[in-house]
């Protein structure tokens, strides 16, 4: 480690714009640890007024070496480091590295583990979402709307933790199935959380759709269009955001969805 | 191979000379490096492929030429096609000629090739490590490069790593 160098903008000049040089614009820093919590990112601003001009992000906080690592491990061991990767999702990271595998050496997966994984992964997929409508909300000071999405959050993590054991680093889906049927409680479980959703649903546009501070604080901030979204290689829900007809679920389906 | 990706694989083979190899459905085509830009610039705009879907790079060490393979992952959307278009480099200063111009998400996807693997690429708006910190000496996705185990520093050894750290000298 070198002792600490002062920074000056030079090592920016490249990247912001000519107002910064004289100093019109100001130059601040939003350092790794910040009060949004959306892990540890640096983020240099370029400030006009309350206006962000131009921003550079400086990441690598959060590289922990699981590319590395998992180059040394076996396929079994290396999975466990998948859920680590992005750790909202982590049936679904479990099922793109299990899904490689079984590419690899050529494996058919039985119809009951393909169910299971199904459901587990939407699941897993909405428990994502509320917590980014759940921090969202917080950011904007609507914090009531972060404790409606976790109060929903606790109840998919529950199934996950009759199911496997664990909350969250779950690792339940595995090479050529998942690691173990599900006891009986699991379909209750599900349906009662399938039932009370949609009315949950209709709870958070209650609190943030015709929400005028919502509105006045999201309505045209940070447009992408669909040019600028398919250069930058966006993909998921902020392509389907900008206009693009692409679900990777009925375009490629995977582990026998049946597109609607 | 599916049936719309064989006139792409054919023009990529009468223009370029790539050869190509499909595995489980996959297809991969090998190009050579001067030709890779133009081959982009004629898969995106003659053949709708939008998305740079990935740029990684493989490191075949211990074989030294060629050393890496510089992997493109192409997607089309509108027509639900994927191809994958390969660049073999060899292991003493690699270098290629930047994709920035074709697909900007290739601006941050090249300077992590720089970070961990040492590969340049020409005429690249941005040339800084992106993950490891400004002095790191390396590059830590080689496989040449050890796997890690630092010694940690306590309290009762803390002045022995002390000494051994290289700290700039005044």
């Amino acid at each position: 480690m070198t002792q600490l160098e002062e920074v000056t903008i030079d090592q920016y000049k490249h990247l912001v714009s000519e107002r910064a040089l004289t100093g019109e614009t100001m130059l601040l820093n939003m350092g790794p640890q910040h009060p949004s919590t959306h892990g540890v990112l640096r983020l240099l601003l370029e400030l006009d007024g309350e206006v962000v001009v131009n921003c550079i992000p400086d990441i690598g906080f959060l590289h922990t070496g699981i590319e590395k690592n998992m180059e040394a491990k076996t396929y079994q061991k290396a999975e466990v480091m998948t859920d680590r990767l992005d750790y909202m999702n982590t049936m679904g990271n479990n099922l793109s590295y299990v899904m490689t595998v079984e590419k690899l050496v050529d494996v058919d997966v039985p119809p009951r583990a393909q169910a299971l994984r199904v459901i587990l992964v939407e699941l897993q997929r909405i428990a994502s979402h509320l917590v980014w409508l759940g921090t969202s909300g917080l950011d904007l000071a609507a914090m009531s709307m972060f404790l409606f999405c976790f109060r929903e959050r606790e109840q998919i993590l529950d199934i996950f933790e009759l199911v496997s054991g664990q909350r969250m680093m779950t690792t339940y889906i595995r090479p050529g199935g998942v690691w173990r049927d599900v006891p009986v409680e699991f379909e209750k479980a599900v349906r009662d959380f399938i039932k009370i959703f949609p009315k949950r649903i209709d709870e958070y546009e209650k609190l943030l759709t015709k929400n005028p501070l919502f509105i006045d604080r999201m309505v045209d901030i940070g447009y992408l269009s669909k040019e600028t979204a398919l250069s930058y290689g966006v993909t998921g829900p902020n392509l389907r955001a900008s206009g693009v007809n692409w679900d990777l679920r009925k375009k490629r389906p995977y582990l026998g969805i049946r597109p609607i | 191979m599916e049936k719309s990706l064989e006139p792409v694989v054919k023009e990529l083979q009468d223009k370029f000379g790539v050869t190509f190899e499909e595995f489980r459905g996959e297809v991969q085509c090998a190009i050579k490096a001067e030709h890779i830009i133009d081959a982009l610039t004629l898969v995106r705009d003659t053949h709708q492929f939008e998305l740079l879907s990935a740029q990684t790079a493989v490191d075949y060490y211990p074989q030294t030429s060629p050393r890496f393979h510089v992997v493109y992952q192409l997607t089309s959307l509108s027509k639900n096609l994927s191809v994958q278009l390969r660049v073999p480099v060899s292991g003493d200063s690699p270098k290629l000629q930047t994709a920035a111009n074709v697909f900007k998400s290739a601006v941050w996807r090249e300077r992590e090739l720089l970070d961990m693997f040492g590969i340049e690429f020409e005429g690249h708006p941005d040339p800084r490590r992106i993950l490891m910190p400004d002095d790191t000496e390396g590059h830590p996705l080689r496989k040449d490069f050890p796997l890690g185990y630092e010694e940690p520093q306590f309290s009762f050894n803390f002045d022995e790593i002390d000494l051994r750290k290289p700290y700039a000298k005044e």
